[in-house]
């Protein structure tokens, strides 16, 4: 099962889209392995903007770093996987799905155990963030259970844009400076246009695919019993597996959990 | 350009999806009617159905007192009354018929009054969006309602809504009617984040101590992602149904 959809979706999109989970990357690196204490200010003068408080919200820092970081790299190339072989994209999505399903949860985690820049406002922001990666997450699983390999590119698309979102918000945060706006209205501005834009852009992005010369294909019929057993069980074990390596990596750097 | 023509085909919806439809286009109605009076209220110096039906559900406080849109946007929205009557007026009227579009029989049955119905919800959200633009450049970002970033929303999510609707129209004329549904549904998503804020307003001051600016912040970071996801849904939902039942070739 491959998507039509991802067929048409050109290298040179395939390239911006790694390259921006590179940078989410960068970014959420640069927040987790900085010093939490000397926060802000350990990217360029860009105050992190976290102020964890506690034990609780460092752990969930790290776990929503490591995830969304994991998340930003698996999601374009699940996406390109998806254009080419089912087996490949099947383990790439299964890893996306279990990234970015726990870096949704451990940013509502955050959100509740820690203070940071945007206060209050970030608290709706993960929570609804979190609200709309499920959805779309939720999606992914409706279409492949369906085998409908288009919606499930497209949802796939969606998904991969929210783990990108670091990498368009901080920057956006740089760019609004014109506007003479303090540092925390700039940083909650940009989450206000960068969450909307990117949904906007990756919804026009699959509506152009869809409009693209080829014809549309949706590949009939649901997957049988014994290929959702195996998905299934693929799932949970990569589930166990990045939440051991979370744990292990947590420790590594003098984190408790 | 391969079109594929969704006005000929027909959905099967459940009992409770139509159920669910019609429950939403009551509250939308009603919403309409309290946005289409809310300025003919301020004008005569009345305290308007919403604020009113507000303060009944939520709290008194809540609807006019310190961090209520009532108490903190009396002055801006006096000066430029006339102009945001138009916004109202219009985007009331956009809001009330525009539900009707995405109901499948309808439109496959009256396919006239579908093109004049769209016609007409065109031109009302563009002069809407167009005097909530001209507005919001008269006041200062930060004098905006809870603040610069709710102000840097409202530009986008008027920009949005004029592009999203010029992009539609443009996709209809090419008679590519799977492109037009997309943009219309996103289009309508966005013109109902004025609704869907209300809703969060008055369920999260019922349940939560915040006060109405103190929401209206939050959820600006996430209003407008959660409209369009709806729309996604709802588009890739009716996709997936007529993929099922589509007759095989």
């Amino acid at each position: 099962m491959t998507a039509r959809l991802g067929e048409r979706f050109a290298l040179p999109f395939q390239l911006i889209l790694f390259v921006l989970g590179l940078i989410t990357v960068a970014l959420l690196a640069n927040q987790m392995f900085g010093s939490f204490e000397a926060a802000p200010a350990n990217f360029r003068g860009w105050p992190a903007g976290i102020e964890v408080g506690g034990g609780s919200g460092r752990t969930a820092y790290v776990g929503y770093a490591a995830l969304a970081s994991l998340a930003a790299l698996l999601g374009p190339l699940s996406l390109r996987a998806l254009a080419k072989e089912w087996a490949t994209a099947n383990v790439l999505m299964t890893g996306f799905l279990v990234a970015s399903t726990g870096a949704a949860i451990a940013g509502v985690a955050l959100a509740g155990t820690s203070t940071m820049l945007g206060g209050l406002d970030m608290v709706f922001y993960y929570v609804g963030l979190a609200a709309v990666w499920l959805a779309a997450n939720a999606m992914i699983l409706t279409a492949r259970q369906r085998g409908d390999a288009d919606t499930m590119f497209e949802w796939l698309l969606h998904s991969t844009g929210l783990a990108l979102l670091p990498a368009v918000i901080y920057p956006l945060t740089f760019v609004l400076f014109p506007l003479g706006l303090t540092l925390e209205e700039r940083f909650v501005a940009a989450v206000v246009l960068g969450f909307t834009g990117l949904v906007i852009v990756t919804f026009a992005l699959a509506q152009a695919l869809r409009a693209s010369p080829a014809p549309m294909r949706a590949d009939a019929g649901p997957s049988s019993v014994v290929l959702v057993v195996r998905e299934n069980w693929f799932l949970v074990t990569t589930a166990i597996t990045l939440a051991g390596a979370a744990y292990v990596a947590a420790r590594a750097i003098g984190i408790t959990p | 350009m391969a079109a594929t023509d969704y006005r000929s085909a027909s959905i099967p919806r459940t009992g409770a999806l139509t159920l669910c439809w019609i429950f939403f286009g009551a509250l939308i109605i009603a919403y309409s009617a309290m946005a289409f009076e809310y300025f003919f209220a301020l004008i005569a110096g009345e305290r308007g159905w919403w604020n009113q039906f507000q303060g009944m559900l939520v709290s008194e406080n809540f609807s006019f007192g310190p961090g209520s849109v009532h108490a903190e946007q009396q002055e801006p929205y006096y000066f430029n009354r006339y102009l945001l009557l138009f916004h109202t007026t219009t985007g009331g009227i956009a809001l009330a018929i525009g539900w009707t579009q995405f109901v499948s029989s309808w439109r496959k049955s009256h396919p006239s009054l579908h093109r004049t119905v769209g016609k007409i919800y065109l031109a009302t959200i563009m002069v809407s969006m167009t005097a909530g633009l001209l507005h919001l450049s008269t006041v200062p970002l930060r004098d905006v309602y809870s603040g610069a970033p709710f102000g840097l929303g409202l530009w986008g999510l008027d920009l949005l809504v004029i592009l999203t609707g010029l992009l539609a129209f443009v996709s209809v004329k090419r008679r590519d009617f799977a492109q037009h549904q997309a943009w219309m549904a996103a289009n309508y998503a966005l013109v109902c984040a004025t609704p869907g804020l209300r809703f969060f307003w008055v369920s999260l001051g019922l349940t939560t101590d915040l006060t109405q600016s103190q929401i209206n912040s939050g959820i600006a970071t996430v209003l407008l992602p959660l409209c369009l996801f709806a729309a996604m849904i709802m588009l890739s939902s009716t996709r997936m149904k007529r993929a099922r039942t589509a007759p095989v070739a």
